[in-house]
């Protein structure tokens, strides 16, 4: 499903005075259906790595392919499909607060075109899925920060995408919410999913459910066991 | 173009798309304003044009009765039974409909506007007789003037092709600026609707973002950006096409002469002068938001 050929990511334009590396050379795949944890200290490139994947950035060089399509060489409107076939759960969450817990969970679908019935109950389903469906029409900003991340999941699983790629979903949450958050990632695992989640959890990191990418200054250190 | 006018009416009229209530761009200050300024700029731009048609309307008016008419002057020592020979005669001429003795007040009011306050009284010069001859549009000058000179030797005719001249080029002077002012208020509206939609566009840079890596499509985001700065625009002409219509009806009731100008030509310059609004929403609309697209995500 995802492919990373010797990519390497400088943030900094050539021309500009302050060029710096952030990602040196990562290679690695991620197969289709598999739940792979991403971690390392600060600084490491996780954050990079992570936008590098969701398409935010572009490689500086190497090759990044998801579902075989090279993100360099593919023009904006395949990008954009290649968005729209997957799912991201944002550190900040990135809600709209002068919107409805539904409208914000249903923008992937609206933008897939116009909203069928079945399509409106289906954001009301997820809603429930995450235990907001009585929030609905409140305005995101009314939510406490366990709820609002409780949308950006159900926003980012709304369309059924196969690759769900989530940062720090469950940092600043108690525990109780933490557990419901990473028992939702689960089960959509369990339902096919590939799901890549940048994290320093290390509760998560002690039972890790596949592949834990560590990435150490840049470089990729080690690709460990699989469950 | 087919691409505007096809999409034109949805986009104007049609059931907004949920990205619309997410950006919010209509609720920016920046292009609330912008809707003002377009109609005030479309308001000059209407009046420039109309004003420039009205006075079209009245060159051609003044230019055809100058055309149609000869002016002789008869001097102060011509014997005195020639004007009423000239009266008899030169109707008889081809192309000459009607000859007219100028009464001799009016000459001497014309005469008396070019005199110095405080000096002598037109009345107590010597003017010539004036005869004004009505002649039949198409008729051949030169043959008609050796006709007249043939008639009266000592007579000065005047054709007033020099001040058809002078007068025309005015007016197309005139003319020019108007329109200059027309086109300079276009490039200007062009610059306020820019800036405004960077404004309201660098303060949804966030939400912008956040569309596109869910997936928008950039044509999507344009639509829709399209759509808040193209109805801005198109109120902002009606409402500068009815006041500026209001104003030069107002003009017109205020001076008679006027009046009878008023007819479709001035209210279609009126409507269409603003209409490269629309136009030009369209096209700052779509680069301003390509271009800022482009630097959100790659």
């Amino acid at each position: 499903m995802l492919q990373l050929e010797n990519v390497a990511y400088t943030y900094g334009t050539v021309a500009g005075p302050a060029r710096t590396p952030a990602l040196h050379s990562v290679s690695g795949h991620i197969p289709a259906g598999s739940f792979t944890l991403l971690t390392g200290p600060s600084g490491a490139g996780k954050t990079t790595l992570f936008k590098l994947l969701t398409l935010s950035l572009l490689p500086t060089s190497g090759t990044l392919r998801i579902n075989a399509t090279n993100i360099t060489t593919a023009s904006r409107s395949q990008r954009a499909a290649l968005r729209r076939s997957m799912g991201i759960v944002f550190q900040d969450f990135r809600l709209l607060p002068h919107l409805s817990v539904w409208a914000n969970a249903a923008l992937p679908l609206q933008l897939q075109g116009p909203l069928t019935v079945a399509a409106s109950q289906h954001v009301y389903d997820m809603l429930g899925w995450v235990g907001l469906d009585h929030l609905a029409e409140q305005p995101v900003s009314q939510l406490s920060g366990g709820e609002q991340q409780r949308v950006a999941l159900a926003r980012a699983v709304v369309h059924q995408p196969k690759l769900l790629l989530a940062d720090e979903p469950t940092g600043n949450l108690d525990a109780a919410m933490r557990k419901r958050i990473w028992h939702l990632l689960t089960s959509l695992h369990q339902h096919g999913t590939t799901v890549v989640v940048a994290t320093h959890d290390e509760t998560l990191l002690r039972n890790p459910p596949g592949p834990v990418w560590h990435l150490h200054a840049g470089t990729l250190a080690t690709e460990a066991r699989s469950a | 173009m087919n691409t505007l006018f096809s999409m034109l009416p949805n986009a104007l009229w049609g059931h907004p798309h949920p990205v619309h209530a997410a950006l919010r761009l209509h609720k920016h200050p920046a292009l609330r304003l912008s809707g003002l300024l377009v109609a005030l700029c479309g308001w000059i731009m209407a009046t420039g044009g109309g004003s420039a048609m009205l006075l079209q309307q009245l060159y051609l008016r003044w230019d055809l009765t100058q055309a149609q008419t000869l002016t002789i002057y008869l001097p102060t020592e011509s014997d005195p039974t020639l004007a009423p020979q000239l009266l008899a005669s030169l109707p008889t001429l081809q192309g000459v409909q009607s000859v007219m003795l100028v009464d001799p007040a009016v000459v001497q009011s014309w005469v008396q506007t070019w005199l110095p306050t405080g000096g002598p009284s037109a009345t107590q010069l010597p003017l010539p007789t004036v005869l004004s001859v009505q002649v039949a549009s198409g008729t051949p000058r030169e043959g008609l003037l050796n006709s007249i000179h043939t008639a009266t030797p000592t007579a000065e005719v005047a054709d007033h092709q020099a001040v058809r001249t002078e007068v025309a080029s005015a007016v197309r002077l005139l003319q020019g600026a108007l329109l200059g002012l027309v086109g300079l208020m276009a490039v200007l509206l062009a610059g306020i609707l820019a800036l405004s939609l960077r404004a309201a566009l660098q303060a949804q840079t966030s939400t912008l973002q956040l569309l596109l890596l869910l997936g928008s499509p950039d044509a999507l985001l344009q639509r829709v950006v399209r759509r808040v700065v193209l109805r801005r625009t198109v109120a902002g002409w009606l409402a500068a096409s009815s006041l500026a219509g209001l104003l030069l009806t107002a003009v017109a009731m205020a001076y008679p002469p006027l009046r009878p100008l008023m007819g479709w030509p001035v209210a279609a310059v009126v409507a269409l002068a603003p209409a490269s609004l629309p136009l030009l929403a369209w096209l700052v609309g779509s680069l301003s938001v390509r271009r800022t697209l482009h630097t959100l995500v790659p």
